[in-house]
């Protein structure tokens, strides 16, 4: 059995030869017999399409969930940061939140995203932290500190990625695709947390995308101001920003049209030159 | 043949059925679906079923009904139906924008392939929009504000003027309608004339397709179920397509309406939604 599971949809549709089904979550019908020409319209609203072969309707199941419970912490979070949101808004979004994270593949989805991009200027992280007691940081709080923290990590990485030449990915589109990929496959997390516990970036003779992305963090992270940069830019700094949400929102776009990366013959060609392999 | 060019209206070179504006002198023209309603082969064709469905509300002493009905339709909406994600996206700012069916899955999803879906999808790309399908926007036609629940729990009402010069009605679900018809479309090539007219004619479309459905005692507070009707499955559901040419923002949105479904949305959610909407002045209705 084939399945394509859309978190933000919360829909998953299954594929087993002639037989089509969907699964909304929370609707008490259940699995649904669907026909061909249906598929266009259950899944045409989102491009966060997963597909996963050779599966089963309990897994689905297990997918749907944890993708529509990313899909909303994702949300919540970019609520919580939005300086224009009603203050009890903000504070009900970060309440909500809590629960979400609880779950940690919940928090690697969530900073995969918020790893992916360098804060705008304008953040505004205060009123968030204020939500918190003085004697306990809440998990919400705790993530917004990390990426705080680690916003100089976050840039370089941003940073060597842009530095990587379009020829290699074939296209301008492509390109755009392969960030995307990246995301969702945590790579840019995966980096970010390398060069913050000191980790080697790893060298490779390959010519591909991976490569030329750890070369340029190597390049960035020698030059004489990646230290300056790194003490510089300090957690009271970087509070005293105030994101527009706004600028913020392109991290709900980072999730569109993931599947164009995932699926098919072109996506799985990117993937491997993502991967190098 | 059916024609396939028209004459640009203002340097009288051929203009393709499939364009919206002259590859000649690059003035904008009508839109393609639009311009595929008015034909007149389209329009004679109409007008033909239009009479006919008069002849019968006649015959069965529902002239009165029928000319209420058109006059009920006339003031009827595009509404889509979809989720509550969908609204919470195009609500993020005006930039956000709806995409097409081919748009956001033609170029994501590997659909099974060689099989029934692709050849009607095929066979409608062809006949209704050759060449623009991926601007087209479906919607139903509502006297209530309600469409299909099968696609969402929200129902998204279109502003008139926003779409009235880039609307067009087709007589029912376009991909169903050609499902059934496939072995006379495989033979003619050509879609039957007269299931469609412009949006300013949707109630020409409407009365030529349901007046056999109208009696003499029929009420007006019967007439949005005749409009549209709510089947068990999607492809049991009756009403008249709206196929709305380009973009779709949430600044196109009149009013949305709001079924909390059994998935817990979390209030934050919700109430950053109506945020949102009311700065678009978007009237959310909640039909707890």
């Amino acid at each position: 059995m084939k399945a394509i599971i859309s978190g933000a949809n919360a829909r998953a549709v299954t594929i087993e030869g002639e037989r089509i089904q969907s699964l909304d979550r929370g609707d008490p019908s259940g699995w649904i017999q669907r026909e061909l020409w249906e598929i266009g319209y259950l899944l045409a609203d989102f491009g966060d399409h997963r597909v996963v072969e050779d599966t089963d309707e309990d897994a689905v199941c297990r997918e749907l969930e944890l993708a529509c419970d990313c899909d909303q912490a994702l949300q919540l979070i970019l609520i919580a940061l939005d300086a224009k949101a009603d203050r009890s808004t903000r504070a009900n979004a970060a309440g909500d939140l809590e629960k979400f994270l609880e779950d940690s593949r919940i928090t690697v989805f969530v900073e995969s995203v918020l790893f992916s991009e360098r804060l705008p200027e304008t953040a505004e992280f205060v009123t968030l932290l204020q939500f918190d007691s003085p004697s306990r940081r809440s998990v919400v709080g705790s993530m917004i500190d990390r990426l705080v923290r680690l916003q100089p990590h976050i840039e370089i990485v941003c940073e060597a990625w842009e530095r990587i030449p379009t020829s290699l990915f074939g296209s301008k589109e492509e390109r755009v695709y392969g960030r995307r990929q990246a995301v969702v496959d945590g790579l840019f997390r995966k980096k970010v947390l390398q060069l913050h516990h000191g980790g080697a970036i790893e060298d490779t003779d390959d010519q591909n995308i991976l490569s030329s992305w750890n070369e340029n963090i190597r390049d960035l992270i020698s030059q004489p101001d990646f230290g300056e940069r790194d003490s510089t830019i300090s957690i009271n700094r970087t509070y005293s920003y105030g994101i527009p949400i706004s600028k913020l929102l392109f991290t709900r776009n980072l999730r569109v049209a993931h599947n164009r990366i995932s699926d098919g013959a072109a996506g799985q060609e990117r993937r491997r030159r993502l991967s190098g392999c | 043949m059916a024609k396939q060019s028209f004459e640009c209206e203002y340097c009288s070179f051929e203009v393709p059925l499939s364009s919206s504006r002259c590859p000649h002198c690059a003035r904008p023209g009508l839109f393609p679906n639009v311009r595929a309603a008015v034909m007149e082969e389209e329009q004679a064709a109409l007008e033909e079923r239009y009479q006919l469905a008069h002849a019968l509300a006649r015959k069965h002493g529902a002239e009165g009904q029928l000319a209420a009905f058109e006059k009920a339709v006339e003031a009827s909406q595009a509404v889509i139906t979809r989720k509550f994600n969908v609204i919470y996206r195009l609500a993020q700012s005006e930039n956000e924008l709806y995409s097409t069916f081919y748009k956001s899955v033609e170029a994501d999803l590997r659909l099974p392939s060689g099989g029934e879906w692709d050849y009607i999808r095929r066979v409608a790309d062809s006949a209704l929009f050759s060449y623009y399908e991926d601007e087209i926007r479906f919607a139903s036609l509502s006297l209530d504000g309600r469409g299909s629940s099968h696609y969402g729990n929200c129902a998204i009402r279109l502003k008139s003027d926003m779409i009235a010069h880039r609307a067009s009605v087709f007589e029912e679900n376009s991909a169903l309608f050609l499902k059934k018809r496939m072995a006379s479309f495989a033979r003619t090539r050509t879609v039957p004339r007269g299931f469609r007219a412009p949006w300013q004619l949707r109630s020409k479309l409407a009365a030529a397709k349901l007046a056999d459905r109208l009696d003499r005692a029929m009420q007006p507070g019967q007439f949005p179920a005749v409009l549209a009707r709510a089947g068990t499955t999607p492809a049991e559901d009756d009403f008249i397509e709206v196929h709305v040419w380009g973009p779709i923002s949430i600044r196109t949105i009149s009013s949305i309406r709001y079924s909390p479904g059994e998935t817990a949305i979390p209030s934050a959610m919700l109430e950053e939604l109506r945020r949102k909407l009311e700065r678009f002045e978007v009237i959310l209705e909640s039909s707890e």
